[in-house]
């Protein structure tokens, strides 16, 4: 009995001076920490949306966003920015994205990603580093219903050897885009999902056609069969 | 003093924790796909083998025994991830750089396997010897591996443009299979010149 409870009592006071001087730590690291990643969002707010000088932040039904006003006189905003979810590779990529006025990206930038070394996250290297062609830049000016990685025959070339990255953060950037477009077309006027206005009045208006109110479920199910070479399991 | 200093030099061929101990094969096969990922793999995981080799060559004699793995673990976990909050909340770029690679250092079987073998065996000042010694050696091979695959795999050295525009790049380099080949072939070379090394010893 003691040779197994001493030990254990040895293990113990390790764990707790361990978890002890962590615990301390991350009390001290944590509000620093906190407030970097607040530095690097406004950062990257301002990246993506330069024409404008001040962000207000706003809410269209659950979704929170930002207006940008060009100055404080300003009553039309430049555009928006709003926060992209992907599911990559190996981690959740979160994107900042920068939108027009008439909702074409202005610009992105990848705030968040644990992709594979070399590979996936390849797609947060600045023009020039070595990565041809650069990723992050291949969504300027586009129209949110544009973008697709080349495998899924669109125009964003994919990163060699990450297809699942590069999908993961164009599709979550198309469909962010288009639910934002949405959600704020929603509160001034009827509008569909990405697509042209529909006419209520018009029972024939071909753009009222209900299938082009589904959701973007083919965001999903292609991923699932497509193997990214990688070291994965480390 | 001369014990101390080959506790450094050991490190970079006749004991090579990749090339002949074969330790901590998986981040090395995994994040050497360019010569900076290399580099960056190297320093983090050299900073803390020489802190944990040194805070354990210090508790050594409070470790039971029985119990000694569990509690290295918990010295290096320890030590891991004061490493990444410290980086976080004050050098946010280099976190930035490194972020990947600094969980990737707890599974790193170095650290644990200098621990188990030579600093809960030695005094302090050899143990950090080691450390330096082991994690230098680690860092050269990672960085020349990454060259290499990077060379071949990209047609750049450090994100630099070596080979012309002609140059197809093998992108088989970067991918897994050029980890294996690659490491193959510096194994194959570290041989070589410890067996040359060992006949000229014999000789003189």
């Amino acid at each position: 009995m003691k040779s197994i409870l001493r030990p254990g009592l040895v293990l113990m006071a390790y764990g707790l001076i361990a978890g002890l001087a962590l615990g301390f730590i991350y009390s001290k690291a944590a509000p620093k920490i906190a407030a970097q990643e607040e530095a690097a969002r406004l950062a990257a707010i301002t990246e993506v949306l330069p024409e404008a000088t001040i962000f207000d932040p706003d809410t269209a039904g659950e979704f929170e966003y930002l207006t940008g006003y060009a100055d404080s006189t300003a009553t039309q905003p430049v555009g928006y920015v709003v926060t992209a979810y992907g599911a990559g590779f190996s981690s959740t990529i979160r994107t900042v994205v920068g939108l027009n006025a008439d909702f074409t990206i202005s610009a992105i930038e990848i705030v968040y990603q644990a992709e594979t070394p070399g590979l996936g996250d390849n797609a947060v290297k600045s023009p020039g580093d070595g990565v041809e062609p650069p990723f992050e830049v291949q969504f300027d000016t586009r129209s949110p219903d544009d973008i697709k990685v080349d495998k899924d025959g669109g125009p964003i070339v994919s990163l060699t050897g990450a297809t699942i990255t590069s999908r993961a953060i164009a599709n979550s950037v198309a469909k962010t885009a288009n639910e934002l477009k949405l959600a704020i077309g929603g509160s001034t006027g009827f509008l569909l999902r990405g697509g042209p206005k529909c006419d209520p009045k018009n029972p024939n208006d071909p753009n009222c056609d209900p299938d082009s109110l589904k959701p973007d479920s083919a965001t999903a199910d292609t991923q699932a069969s497509d193997k990214e070479a990688s070291g994965g399991e480390l | 003093m001369k014990k101390t200093f080959k506790d450094i030099t050991k490190g970079f061929l006749i004991e090579n924790p990749v090339l002949v101990l074969a330790l901590g094969l998986c981040p090395t096969l995994a994040v050497t796909s360019s010569a900076v990922n290399g580099l960056g793999m190297g320093v983090a995981a050299t900073f803390v083998l020489v802190m944990s080799n040194l805070i354990i060559s210090l508790i050594k004699p409070l470790v039971p025994a029985k119990i000694r793995i569990p509690i290295f673990i918990t010295v290096i976990a320890t030590f891991v991830t004061i490493v990444k909050l410290v980086m976080a909340a004050y050098v946010p770029a280099l976190s930035q750089a490194l972020g990947i690679f600094i969980p990737l250092i707890v599974v790193n079987c170095i650290i644990l396997g200098r621990a188990e073998a030579f600093a809960s065996k030695h005094g302090v000042l050899r143990s950090l010897a080691d450390g330096i010694g082991m994690g230098l050696g680690f860092t050269v091979t990672l960085i020349l591996l990454g060259m290499f695959r990077e060379l071949l795999g990209n047609g750049t050295i450090f994100g630099t443009t070596i080979m012309g525009a002609s140059y197809k790049p093998a992108l088989l380099m970067i991918l897994p299979p050029g980890a294996f080949l690659s490491l193959g072939m510096m194994v194959a070379g570290s041989r070589w010149l410890l067996e040359k090394t060992a006949r000229k010893g014999a000789k003189s």
